[in-house]
C-alpha cells in the first residue's frame, strides 16, 4: 500500500515534469528504437519507433516512465520486434563512464565519485576524442547520466559504419590495453654486419601522436621525480617495479643521475638519446617502468560492452534518471569543468514546497548546496530532496501525504 | 593498368574502345583470353595465388587485363561463396604484390579508387575509421590501433603498410561485387569451364569438410560454436576472438589438434604454419597453458552468441551446454 502510494506520487512528479519540458529528441529519431522502464513493472518495454515528437510526448505523459532509452543505432524499422527485420543502418558511438567501472573511484562518498568521474570525462574528451581521434567539439554530445556517471555520444559519420570489433579496438586504445613497448621506442638498425642488424631503440618523442607521445611524458615525468627525490627514495621507487632489484636499480639510478650536471645520464635523455646505459638491460628495465607509469597515468576507464554494442539503448537526454530523479542533461564541453550533478541536475519542476517522507535510514548529503542531514523516521523534506530519497530507495511517502 | 584490372578507369577502359561482350565470349581471336580467365580462377583455387601474366606488348596488356572479366563471370556462374572468398584473396594478393614497384602517386590513385581517406607524403596519414575497417582483423599485435601513431584522427603508416591495407580492401571490394548477374549467353559460352571450376570448387571443399568430426556429436555442439564452424565451411571470414572460442571449445571437448586444423584448412585465408602455431599454442602444446572458451557474457559482448536457446538460458558457459547435452542422453 505504503510502497505503491510512493511511486504514485513519484509518477506524478515525473508527469510534472515531461508536461512542461521541451524534450530532446535525437537526430533522426525517426530511424531510433526506443526502450522504457516504469516504476510499476519490472520490464524494460523495447523495440518501440515513433514518427513524430507528439507521439513521443504522449506517450510520456501516458506512462510518465522512469527510465527513457532510444538506441545507439539507426534502423531502417525501429519498431520491428527482431533485430533482423529492423535493418541496422549504424550506430553513434557510445563512451559510458560509470562509477562502477573505475576502480580507483569505488567506495569513495557519492559526491566524490561524481567528481572524479567528471575528471575522468574531460580527460577522455580533451586527450582522446579531440586531439588523438580528431573529432570536433560538435560531433560530441556530452551529458550527465543522471545516475553516477556521464555519457559521450560521437555522431560523426566516419564512426557510423563501424563494427563491434572496430569499435572495440578503440575502447583498447583509449585504456591502453596491448600497449607494446616497441611501439613508442621503436627499433633502429644502427649497423648491418654479416651477422644481422646490431640494433638499437629511439626515444619517443613528443610530437609523434598517441601512445607514443604520452610515453615520452611518462618517461620524462617519472624520471623528473626520480631526480627530485632523496636517492634512497628513489631506489625504494625503482624497486617497487617487477623484475628490478636492489643492484639493477643501483644501476638505473648511477646511469641516469651520476656525473656532471649536463652530461648526466638525464640530460641525455632530455636530448632525445638513449644510448648511455653501461648494459642494455638497464635500459630495457627502464623502458618497461616508462610504459607502466605512463599506463598508470594516462590509461581512461570506459565501460567496453557499451561502446562494442553497436545496438545499445542508452538514457535519453534531457529525460529523468528513475533511480535519482534528476536530469540527463546536456552539456558543452565548456560547461564541464563547474558541473555539479547535486546541485545543477535537478528539474525546475521539483519545487522545495516540504513533503513529509518516512527514512529508512539516517541519510546525510549536500543537495542543491544545501546540506540535509536526517534521522530515520518521519521528517520534511523540499520537494525536490524527496524525489531524489524516493528514487534511490531511501524513503517513502508518509501516510499523511498519502491521504491529501 | 593491366595488373589492376579492378580500378575504376580499367573498367572504363574496357568499356569503352575493346570487345563487345559477345566477342569476348565467342570470336576465336579470344579464345586466349578466355584461357587465362580460366586459369586465373583455378590457380586462385588450387594455389590460393594468381601469378603475373606478360604485358610488355600491347596484345599482352590486353590479354592480362581482359582475362579479369572473363575470370569474374566464371566465378559468378559457379556462385558459391568459398569460390569468391578465395578467389578475391588471391586477386588481391597479386595487386598487393604490384603496387609495391609502383610509385606513391600511384597507390594515392589506387587508394582513392578505393574511396580512402588519407593524405600521402613519404609517410601516409590514413583516418583511422579506415584504418580499423580494414586492420582489424590482422592478428598481430603491432597492427593494433592502440599501438599505432593517432593524431587528429589520422594514423601514420609506412608505404608497406599502406599498401597491405589497400590490398584488404580490394579484396573487400571484389568479395561485395561478386558474384555478378550472369545471363543466359554468359552461362552458355563459358558453360564448360564453369561446370570444371564447380566440380574443383566441390572437391576442394569436399577434401576439408568435417562431416562427423570424429567422436563429437554435432547435436550437442551450442549454437555459438555451430554458427563458428558453419562460417568456416561456408569459406566465411571469423574473426579473431571467434577462431580462439572455437579452438579452445574444440580442444576441451576432446578434438585431436589434427582435426581442429583440418577444419580450418577449409578457411579461405587458411595459412598452414599459423593456424598450426594457434592451435598448438591455445592447446598448451607449446604455450604449456590449455585455454578454455570465454563465458556466455563474454561471447556475448564479443558478438559471437546468435542468441540462447532453451538450454542456453540455463547455462553460463558453452562447455556446460556440450556437458548437459551428453548427460541427457544418458
Ligand atoms: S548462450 Fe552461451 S552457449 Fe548459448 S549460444 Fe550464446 S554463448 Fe553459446
Amino acid at each position: 500500500m505504503e510502497k505503491s502510494a510512493t511511486e504514485d506520487f513519484l509518477i506524478r512528479m515525473f508527469r510534472e515534469y515531461y508536461k512542461g519540458t521541451r524534450l530532446y529528441l535525437p537526430n533522426e529519431f525517426t530511424h531510433r528504437e526506443f526502450g522504457f522502464m516504469f516504476f510499476k513493472g519490472g520490464y524494460v518495454q523495447r523495440h518501440l519507433g515513433f514518427k513524430t515528437r507528439n507521439e513521443v510526448k504522449r506517450f510520456l505523459l501516458d506512462r510518465a516512465p522512469s527510465h527513457v532509452y532510444y538506441s545507439s543505432a539507426y534502423y531502417e524499422r525501429p519498431g520491428a520486434g527482431t533485430m533482423d527485420e529492423k535493418g541496422w543502418l549504424g550506430a553513434d558511438l557510445i563512451f559510458d563512464l560509470d562509477a562502477d567501472h573505475i576502480p580507483r573511484v569505488k567506495g569513495l562518498p557519492f559526491e566524490r565519485q561524481l567528481h572524479e568521474i567528471k575528471l575522468e570525462l574531460m580527460s577522455l574528451v580533451d586527450d582522446f576524442l579531440l586531439d588523438d581521434f580528431g573529432f570536433a567539439e560538435d560531433d560530441l554530445l556530452i551529458t550527465f547520466s543522471g545516475g553516477r556517471g556521464y555519457h559521450v555520444h560521437v555522431r560523426s559519420p566516419s564512426v557510423r559504419s563501424l563494427t563491434g570489433p572496430e569499435r572495440r579496438e578503440i575502447v583498447d586504445f583509449i585504456q591502453g590495453t596491448g600497449l607494446e613497448a616497441e611501439s613508442a621506442f621503436r627499433k633502429k638498425a644502427i649497423d648491418r654486419t654479416h651477422f644481422g642488424s646490431i640494433f638499437t631503440l629511439e626515444m619517443p618523442k613528443h610530437d609523434d601522436g598517441g601512445w607514443s607521445s604520452r610515453v615520452h611524458k611518462g618517461l620524462m615525468d617519472f624520471v623528473g621525480r626520480l631526480e627530485q627525490m632523496p636517492k634512497e627514495e628513489a631506489l625504494e621507487k625503482l624497486g617497487e617495479f617487477e623484475g628490478i632489484g636492489e643492484k639493477t636499480a643501483g644501476e638505473i639510478y648511477s646511469s641516469l643521475f651520476e656525473g656532471e650536471a649536463g652530461v648526466r645520464g638525464v640530460d641525455r635523455l632530455r636530448e632525445g638519446r638513449f644510448d648511455f646505459f653501461p648494459k642494455d638491460s638497464y635500459r630495457n628495465h627502464l623502458v618497461k617502468v616508462a610504459v607502466k607509469h605512463t599506463l598508470g597515468t594516462y590509461r581512461r576507464q570506459v565501460d567496453e560492452p557499451v561502446t562494442a554494442d553497436i545496438r545499445r539503448l542508452i538514457r535519453l537526454p534531457t529525460s529523468l534518471h528513475g533511480k535519482s530523479g534528476m536530469r540527463v542533461v546536456i552539456l558543452q564541453r565548456g560547461e564541464v569543468d563547474d558541473f555539479v550533478p547535486l546541485r545543477d541536475a535537478f528539474p525546475g519542476a521539483f519545487g522545495s514546497d516540504p513533503v513529509e517522507v518516512v527514512l529508512e535510514q539516517d541519510v546525510s548529503i549536500t543537495l542543491k548546496e544545501e546540506k540535509i542531514n536526517l534521522h530515520e523516521g518521519i521528517t520534511d523534506v523540499p520537494e525536490f530532496a524527496a524525489v531524489f530519497l524516493m528514487c534511490r530507495g531511501l524513503a517513502k511517502l508518509s501516510q499523511k501525504e498519502e491521504r491529501k | 593498368m593491366a595488373r589492376f584490372p579492378f580500378l575504376e578507369d580499367a573498367s572504363e577502359f574496357i568499356r569503352g574502345e575493346r570487345p563487345t561482350l559477345e566477342e569476348l565470349l565467342l570470336h576465336p581471336a579470344y579464345e586466349e583470353v578466355r584461357r587465362d580467365g580460366m586459369s586465373r580462377v583455378r590457380t586462385a583455387l588450387e594455389e590460393g595465388r594468381i601469378p603475373d601474366g606478360e604485358t610488355r606488348t600491347e596484345a599482352d596488356f590486353l590479354r592480362e587485363l581482359l582475362s579479369y572479366p572473363i575470370a569474374r563471370m566464371i566465378v559468378s556462374g559457379v556462385g558459391d561463396a568459398y569460390l569468391i572468398r578465395r578467389y578475391s584473396l588471391a586477386e588481391a594478393e597479386k595487386a598487393r604484390r604490384n603496387m609495391t614497384s609502383e610509385d606513391n602517386d600511384f597507390i594515392s590513385h589506387v587508394a582513392k579508387d578505393l574511396g580512402m581517406d588519407f593524405r600521402m607524403d613519404g609517410l601516409v596519414l590514413l583516418h583511422f575509421s579506415d584504418y580499423l575497417r580494414y586492420s582489424v582483423q590482422m592478428k598481430s599485435k603491432d597492427w593494433k590501433l592502440v599501438n599505432q601513431r593517432l593524431a587528429d584522427g589520422y594514423v601514420r603508416l609506412g608505404r608497406d603498410r599502406f599498401v597491405r591495407v589497400l590490398q584488404e580492401a580490394i579484396q573487400r571490394r571484389m568479395e561485395s561485387e561478386l558474384p555478378l548477374a550472369v545471363n543466359d549467353q554468359i552461362l552458355g559460352a563459358l558453360e564448360d569451364k564453369i561446370a570444371e571450376i564447380d566440380k574443383l570448387t566441390e572437391e576442394k571443399k569436399e577434401q576439408y569438410k568435417v562431416e562427423d568430426m570424429g567422436r563429437i556429436r554435432i547435436t550437442r555442439i551450442p549454437p555459438c560454436m555451430r554458427d563458428l564452424i558453419r562460417a568456416i565451411q561456408l569459406g566465411k571470414h571469423i574473426p579473431h576472438t571467434g577462431r580462439f572460442a572455437l579452438t579452445a571449445f574444440l580442444h576441451n571437448i576432446g578434438l585431436s589438434s589434427d582435426d581442429i586444423f583440418r577444419l580450418y584448412s577449409l578457411s579461405p585465408d587458411f595459412q598452414e604454419g599459423k593456424t598450426k602455431y594457434q592451435i598448438g599454442h591455445i592447446s598448451g602444446e607449446i604455450s604449456g597453458t590449455e585455454y578454455t572458451p570465454p563465458e556466455c557474457s563474454t561471447m556475448q559482448s564479443y558478438g559471437l552468441c546468435p542468441g540462447p536457446d532453451d538450454l542456453c538460458k540455463r547455462i553460463k558457459h558453452p562447455l556446460n551446454y556440450y556437458r548437459i547435452k551428453g548427460k541427457k542422453r544418458g
